[in-house]
């Protein structure tokens, strides 16, 4: 793929002969071109004009296409970026000589674009010196950056079990309504309003009013200031929701590649970035591969996940919440993203009918980094003991669903009692989830969720009751709420 | 798919499990029929011989070292448990009621029967007096007697100051209850139920003549009395046993069935979205080179 990219420098002015073709076929949001003269190459960005009395409020007259294939030897097939309503046959399209092409550098701070790089936000446009092309090839092999060095979430469960690094490429898997987006929302108040850089935020595929409420949220909080917007959300047409990452991604790359920066990129949801090549990809006349996912459902996932990278310019910490369809690990979408996570966080149904938030399963969950040399021997031993006494319980489930809990034998009780009250310290009040919980929000730093941990553990709380664990920060919490129950 | 390995191997553990229970069911229920008979054909003659004593105290006001209170010596409870595991919640609520016991007495000593109140005894870190286990299935007068002689000769040389019993009362097939009861000083128990008595209704009296003495029928009767009430808690507790097990493999086994049934239709559903998805694969990519 990475051969079809023309690294077209930046602000490189579009060439005064413009090639023009005529629509000759649509198919919902895939449109073939015919050309007169040679072809656009592939990815180019292709512009129809639309008649400005047929506009809806808010749409630009300019409506963006990308090319995917050539067809034959005068005929090109595009995905439409904007809706297709509208659309006759025999109506011109001209070439702009160069992929999607979005404004990047300072001036996008704060500001809050859609896939070609339009300002959304009702604030006007954008004046820019630079603007990039969203198709790049990912940093070549020499520039990836090694080191690894832990970021804290303020999470317990995250920070324990499922360590970030930075610079490194964090997970959120987990079915409907587990609590992604929450996690995600929750990781940018904890390390965006902490982090001093600037950060980038796509929205792919998900709801307009999570975007909105995000937004708000910033401007209230203050870091709207230095944040980048981009929203591809679930309204829009499939070719949207295929490119707003890599416009988003874009924007990411200025900070790390020429102001040497270390940049927050959240994504929410990569799965709907291979749902909505999945929708385009029958329309453009490929073969359905296993569970009707395009064929190249690797290789796009691949070409953006690959340019996620840190390197020795800078890094890009990202941090993704994928959608897994019908709580099945195994479909091809989130088993394909799986592959690029350093970090996953796998959020788990049973534990959020349990109400145990965040809903993450400490023992399908994990990170590259959770090893004595990075994270430390104490962390590294804490957080293997609790999966073991977890891991111990959940063996132990059957036979007390069978013969009850008195027929264990003490050692047993014992785990079962230390697994329970680990299983409610790792729930913890949100921030962003107060307005549900009526819970304020807690900060865990790592030392102080190792030592809590630890000391259950150890068994130095086992005379404490369950509920005193349930929706606390530290341990003194509990301690402390113990008393009141 | 792993998963699927993984749940049938669940299914088949819980399969195993529930062939046990039935099997313990069944052997339970078989006991269980006798040592009820046992219990409740004991009950009678129990309370007539706690008539009959409480009627020779209201005549007399008999003296006795049985009788005695002394504050020498330390608090002694018995308690009786099974040998034996998988009878549902019986050794835990006697756990729970030892635990109450312990508060009160802290420096008590136990005297263990059956093999789960000395492992109880040594979690709650109290001392084990005697332990007394592996008794035969069918609860016999032997049995009890090394026991009682134990308690009478403790008390007696006052090592013991009192003693009480825990043990499982039998209620009914479906309801067992832990009960504690003091077995010495004897006059504990009936103080209390003669004064109760004088104070409600004004019993006549009735004139008795005892031969050869007061005394004499005191000295037979009254470890006498002793080794009949604690056979008949024996039998009483092992009666609770026994139904205590069978109640619990029953649920167990019905439990098991149930997890079974949750099992299958989980390997079933999966089993299906696999051939349903292979299929999808099969039908979609015969249209596509069509």
């Amino acid at each position: 793929m990475a051969k079809n990219i023309k690294k077209t420098p930046t602000n490189k002015p579009v060439s005064s002969k413009k090639r023009l073709g005529r629509i000759v076929r649509i198919v919902g949001p895939v449109i073939d071109v015919k050309f007169d003269q040679d072809l656009p190459e592939i990815f180019n960005a292709l512009t129809i004009e639309l008649d400005k009395e047929k506009l809806i409020a808010g749409q630009t007259n300019i409506l963006y296409l990308e090319v995917e294939q050539q067809l034959n030897g005068t005929t090109v097939r595009c995905v439409a970026l904007g809706p297709t309503d509208g659309l006759a046959r025999g109506q011109m399209v001209a070439d702009t000589g160069r992929p999607i092409t979005v404004p990047i550098g300072e001036a996008t701070l704060g500001r809050v674009f859609n896939v070609v790089g339009e300002s959304i936000d009702g604030l006007g446009k954008v004046e820019v010196k630079q603007t990039a092309p969203i198709h790049k090839p990912a940093p070549d092999l020499v520039e990836y950056e090694t080191k690894s060095e832990m970021l804290e979430t303020g999470i317990k469960v995250i920070d324990l079990i499922s360590p970030f690094s930075k610079g490194g490429k964090v997970g959120a898997f987990g079915g409907a309504g587990v609590g992604k987006t929450v996690i995600i929302q929750e990781l940018i108040r904890n390390i965006a309003e902490e982090h001093q850089g600037h950060s980038v935020f796509a929205g792919v595929g998900e709801r307009t009013r999570e975007g909105n409420d995000l937004y708000n949220e910033m401007k209230d909080s203050g870091v709207l200031s230095s944040t980048v917007m981009c929203f591809g959300q679930m309204n829009e047409p499939p070719g949207n929701r295929l490119r707003i990452a890599l416009t988003a991604l874009t924007m990411a790359e200025y900070f790390r590649d020429e102001k040497n920066e270390d940049v927050l990129f959240f994504i929410d949801n990569i799965f709907r970035f291979s749902q909505a090549g999945s929708e385009v990809s029958a329309l453009l006349g490929r073969i359905p591969s296993a569970v009707g996912y395009q064929p190249n459902l690797a290789t796009e996932m691949a070409a953006l996940q690959e340019r996620i990278a840190s390197t020795n310019k800078g890094s890009i910490t990202s941090i993704q919440a994928i959608y897994v369809p019908a709580d099945d690990y195994t479909d091809p979408a989130p088993a394909t993203a799986f592959a690029h996570i350093d970090s996953t966080i796998s959020l788990d149904r049973r534990l959020s009918e349990q109400a145990l938030f965040p809903a993450v399963d400490p023992l399908a969950s994990g990170s590259k980094i959770l090893t004595p040399e990075v994270v430390g021997e104490e962390h590294y031993r804490v957080a293997r003991g609790v999966q073991e006494v977890l891991q111990r319980y959940k063996e132990l489930q059957d036979i007390i669903a069978i013969l009850g809990i008195d027929e264990l034998s003490d050692e047993d009780k014992q785990v079962v009692a230390r697994a329970r009250r680990v299983q409610r310290f790792l729930s913890q009040p949100f921030f962003v989830a107060e307005q549900f919980t009526s819970v304020p929000g807690a900060y865990v730093s790592v030392a102080e969720t190792i030592r809590g941990f630890d000391e259950i553990l150890q068994g130095k709380h086992d005379d404490l009751p369950e509920q005193a664990f349930y929706m606390v920060g530290t341990i003194d919490e509990a301690i402390k709420k113990a008393k009141t129950l | 798919m792993s998963n699927e390995q993984q749940i049938k191997r669940r299914i088949s553990t819980a399969q195993n499990i529930a062939q046990i229970t039935k099997a313990m069911e069944m052997v339970a229920a078989s006991k269980m029929k006798k040592a009820q008979d046992q219990a409740l054909a004991a009950r009678d003659y129990s309370q007539a011989l706690n008539e009959s004593i409480a009627t020779l105290f209201r005549a007399s006001k008999p003296s006795h070292p049985l009788l005695s209170n002394h504050e020498l010596g330390l608090p002694i409870m018995l308690v009786i448990s099974t040998d034996k595991g998988l009878c549902g919640a019986l050794n835990a609520n006697l756990a729970r009621e030892l635990l109450i016991w312990k508060k009160q007495h802290s420096d008590g000593e136990v005297i263990c029967v059956g093999k789960k109140a000395v492992l109880l005894t040594r979690k709650l870190e109290l001392t084990v007096h005697a332990q007394f286990t592996d008794l035969s299935e069918y609860v016999s007068f032997q049995d009890v007697i090394p026991v009682i002689e134990l308690i009478i000769k403790g008390f007696l040389e006052q090592q013991f100051c009192s003693v009480e019993v825990l043990y499982t009362d039998f209620i009914n097939t479906l309801s067992q209850k832990p009960k504690l009861e003091t077995i010495l000083p004897i006059s504990k128990n009936f103080e209390l139920e003669t004064e109760k008595e004088i104070k409600t209704e004004v019993v006549q009296l009735k004139e008795y003549l005892f031969e050869p003495s007061p005394q004499a029928i005191l000295d037979q009767l009254l470890p006498f009395y002793l080794e009949n009430m604690l056979f008949h808690i024996f039998l009483e507790a092992k009666a609770s046993e026994h139904s205590a097990r069978m109640v619990a493999m029953k649920n167990a086994s019905e439990n098991a069935k149930d997890l079974m049934g949750e099992l299958r239709l989980i390997y079933n559903k999966s089993r299906q979205q696999n051939v349903t998805s292979e299929l999808l694969d099969i039908i979609s990519a015969t249209m596509a080179l069509n």
